[in-house]
């Protein structure tokens, strides 16, 4: 777990970047900024939540 | 024998002939219905857990409608109508199941401890193998959710039904329930029994759409199994922990939901023995009778019979058909990518609704090829459905509330 530290860091910076996006910047904005920050925030969620699980993927495993 | 008055001999029969000619053929159409789900969930043909208690459910309540006063019928069942908190109070003291319904259905509590057994019953290993390809094919298996709700708003619901209506897309029982008590508490009793029945039917109708859309030879191929990750267990907590935490972060409104799901995973992977025995079988089991026995009883003709039941039974199953395609072709981007290493019968089970989508992708792929076992992709990808469902109906919940 030690040596794929970057990911679990990573994903979880990137995934409360998305919570701060739609739950406090995207609110005080309005209109089309508040829907395009909005939907950019559950994105940046989704992704961080995936690189997290990408955390788990062996080091050694070749390319797909 | 010409003085006995054969009607009220027995109540139900009396109220059955008295009240509105449509109530009554309702009342008779759903005693059939019910004899009709007790007998197909026997056979093993629909879901048995739920449709056996639901089914009793439906034909006792209709059958059992009597006068409470010299003018009001009803049952002494349940009343789900029931907002006055001295009617509540009265209520809870005179029908059996009202205690049920009202401390675990209208709070949304029966989803939660359902999402505490699937929890414990569930392998987050399985999405974090292969995280992009289990999330990518519950994404387009959402198409159902995606479209259905644009369309509802068309054919006349409110945005707040048609949100409720079309997470029956999501094929996830307790997230309709949620999302149905949140947004369109008076249509959560038909909204909820048609999401229930037409999951039901996802284990007899998905086997025929994969057949039609995925061909026999891309069927058989087999599913890398040799590079699949062992994930140690203190991983698997650390992704629930984290993840939970994110989804609670940005849907505080579903944070029940993810909590009692998260919590199921985490107790599992801590080993926690007893834990585990407790709510993977009493919670699990319990919730599941008691939720199949309470939709059958809310099944009584008067609170069924909405002319807006039949709007919801079309969306409904608009919306699983259209999700299972999605999902299909979410499958197919991933055969093609891959250069054929990817089956794309998997994607049928990011349609969620998990273990049953994951069983019949792999029954599927047996029949085809009988080397071929993709069910630890495709419970990846039922996994993955469920956290998608959950951010469509967070995302619905947040905007519409």
């Amino acid at each position: 777990m030690k040596e794929k530290k970057i990911f679990w860091i990573n994903g979880t910076i990137v995934a409360l970047t998305g919570v701060a996006l739609a739950r406090l910047l995207a609110p005080q904005l309005s209109g089309v900024f508040n829907k395009l920050t909005l939907v950019c925030g559950y994105l940046l969620a989704l992704t961080g939540i995936i690189v997290l699980a990408y955390a788990c993927r062996p080091a050694n495993l070749k390319p797909e | 024998m010409s003085g006995v008055d054969f009607l009220n001999l027995f109540q139900g029969i009396a109220t059955m002939v008295s009240g509105d000619p449509l109530i009554t053929t309702g009342r008779i159409m759903l005693i059939i219905a019910g004899i009709t789900l007790v007998f197909l969930g026997a056979k093993g043909t629909l879901e048995p857990l739920i449709m056996i208690p639901m089914g009793m459910g439906m034909a006792c309540v209709n059958a059992a409608v009597l006068y409470l006063s010299a003018t009001t019928t009803g049952t002494i069942f349940i009343d789900p109508m029931v907002s006055d908190p001295a009617k509540l109070f009265d209520a809870l003291q005179i029908n059996f199941l009202q205690p049920i319904y009202t401390f675990t259905f209208s709070n949304g509590l029966i989803a939660c401890l359902l999402f505490l057994g699937i929890g414990v019953i569930t392998d987050v290993g399985y999405i974090m193998m292969a995280p992009f390809k289990g999330m990518l094919v519950a994404i387009f298996a959402e198409l159902g959710t995606i479209l259905t709700f644009p369309l509802a708003v068309w054919i006349g619901l409110t945005y707040k039904e048609a949100a409720a209506i079309s997470v029956v897309g999501g094929a996830d029982g307790p997230m309709v329930l949620f999302t149905s008590l949140i947004l369109a508490k008076d249509l959560f009793v038909p909204i909820t029994i048609v999401a229930y029945l037409y999951l039901s039917l996802t284990y007899g109708g998905y086997p025929y759409l994969i057949r039609l859309m995925v061909p026999k030879r891309l069927r058989g191929i087999k599913m890398d199994l040799k590079n699949i990750t062992k994930i140690s267990r203190m991983e698997k907590i650390t992704f629930s922990v984290i993840t939970s935490t994110i989804l609670c972060l940005l849907f505080p409104v579903a944070a029940p939901l993810f909590m009692s799901f998260f919590l199921g995973v985490i107790i599992k992977e801590s080993g926690v023995k007893r834990f585990v025995e407790f709510l993977e079988g009493p919670v699990l089991y319990g919730a599941t009778f008691f939720l199949g026995l309470l939709l059958g009883v809310l099944c009584e003709a008067s609170t069924i019979l909405n002319p807006k039941v039949m709007t919801l039974l079309i969306l409904g199953i608009f919306a699983l058909l259209l999700s299972g395609i999605g999902g299909i072709l979410g499958g197919y981007v991933l055969y093609f990518a891959t250069k054929g290493k990817f089956n794309p019968v998997i994607g049928i089970a990011g349609v969620s609704c998990i273990p049953t989508t994951a069983k019949v992708a792999q029954k599927e792929v047996q029949k085809a090829n009988r080397n071929a076992i993709i069910l630890p992709y495709a419970l990846g990808a039922s996994v993955s459905g469920i956290i998608t469902t959950a951010i469509i109906a967070g995302i619905f919940v947040t905007i519409l509330k």
